[in-house]
């Protein structure tokens, strides 16, 4: 009872080595414990155990460190017993100069690629062929096929066409085929008449007098765009005040 | 060759009684602790952390190597040891070492070397 209690303690005493000397010899310090205790004494061997555990850790510093390929017997199953942490070796030697300057400019490239990918602020960023180059260097997706300035024949409401997903453009023009899209929607639905506000209206508002709908709710807003496009707070004011809610059906 | 073995000197006492014991026979580390208390006379007793520990040492010199040999009827964690012969010729020239130390400490303790103005 008595032995096997300080048998344990000891193989704790000799866990607590450092694992290359612990690898090496634990085992044979254990079979000399089982057979020397009776002659040598048990608080003999413990002491001995205690000074072996300082002069490894503090002493020997070569006991700290385990080469890898002493470490991972061959054969060992698993990446368990590769990655345990006291398999790992830090070299003892620092980086020669120049691997600091390698790594420093790959570094200083990945963080300027990354940035050049997400842009300032988060937003893809406008890239030179944008502005510049041709179109149809980005390829868009799910986007109806159309030339660069649109047409009003090409939108068929709910029946996309086979080839209605294959455009090429720039992030601007598909987002203008949208709007234009949207306005096509629109006065399709109103029955050929320009949308305030959208895109065509704006195109055809350039040119010639703005048409609203002869219906009371055309007629207010034809008088508010005339305050608003006069730009004086007073006139916007009159407007307001002149408006009419109409009454709720209920 | 001199020079090789000059390297190691002078050895600890607990590293030249590992030789002195291995000079004899291959043995393990329990066998290495009882002749070294045999050839001390029971005045010098190497625990196993200490032993292991030079016996390491040893070994990383050369002085010392590990031998395969069956352990039929033993412990099969018994490890045995064998002297090199590199740690041979350590032994030998710690040995002759201490002859020239044991003879100027005669001398100087027996009065026959005249002491210097």
């Amino acid at each position: 009872m008595v032995h096997s209690m300080s048998r344990s303690l000891y193989r704790w005493l000799l866990y607590l080595h450092p694992p290359a000397f612990r690898q090496r010899f634990a085992e044979e310090m254990l079979s000399i414990f089982d057979e020397a205790a009776a002659t040598y004494g048990v608080l003999r061997l413990f002491a001995d155990g205690f000074v072996s555990l300082l002069r490894q850790w503090v002493v020997r510093a070569e006991s700290r460190r385990l080469p890898v390929a002493l470490a991972v017997p061959q054969g060992s199953p698993g990446p368990t017993t590769f990655f345990a942490w006291e398999h790992f070796e830090m070299p003892q030697y620092s980086l020669p100069l120049y691997r600091w300057i390698q790594g420093a400019v790959m570094t200083l490239g990945l963080l300027s690629a990354v940035w050049l990918m997400v842009g300032p602020g988060g937003r893809a960023p406008i890239l030179p062929s944008d502005l510049a180059g041709p179109r149809g260097s980005r390829t868009a997706w799910a986007s109806p096929t159309q030339n660069a300035l649109g047409s009003a024949d090409d939108f068929v409401p709910g029946t996309p066409g086979e080839g209605d997903y294959a455009m090429s453009g720039t992030a601007e023009d598909i987002h203008q085929h949208q709007l234009r899209q949207q306005e096509r929607a629109i006065q399709n639905a109103v029955g050929e008449q320009s949308v305030p506000g959208s895109f065509y209206y704006v195109v055809e508002s350039q040119g010639t007098a703005a048409e609203t709908p002869k219906t009371p709710a055309g007629e207010q807003f034809s008088a508010w765009l005339s305050a608003f496009t006069a730009g004086s707070a007073r006139s916007l004011r009159d407007s307001s005040r002149t408006t009419r809610i109409p009454a709720s059906r209920t | 060759m001199k020079l090789s073995t000059m390297r190691f000197l002078p050895l600890s006492p607990a590293a030249l009684h590992i030789l002195l014991a291995l000079a004899g026979e291959d043995l393990h580390g329990y066998g290495i602790m009882l002749e070294v208390a045999r050839q001390s006379e029971g005045k010098y007793k190497l625990g196993p952390g200490t032993l292991y520990d030079n016996l390491r040492k040893l070994m990383t010199q050369g002085n010392v190597e590990e031998i395969q040999k069956g352990t039929s009827g033993g412990d099969p964690r018994r490890r045995y040891y064998r002297l090199t012969g590199l740690g041979r010729r350590v032994l030998s020239a710690e040995v002759a070492r201490l002859e020239g130390v044991v003879r100027e400490a005669k001398a100087n303790l027996l009065g026959t070397k005249p002491r210097r103005a």
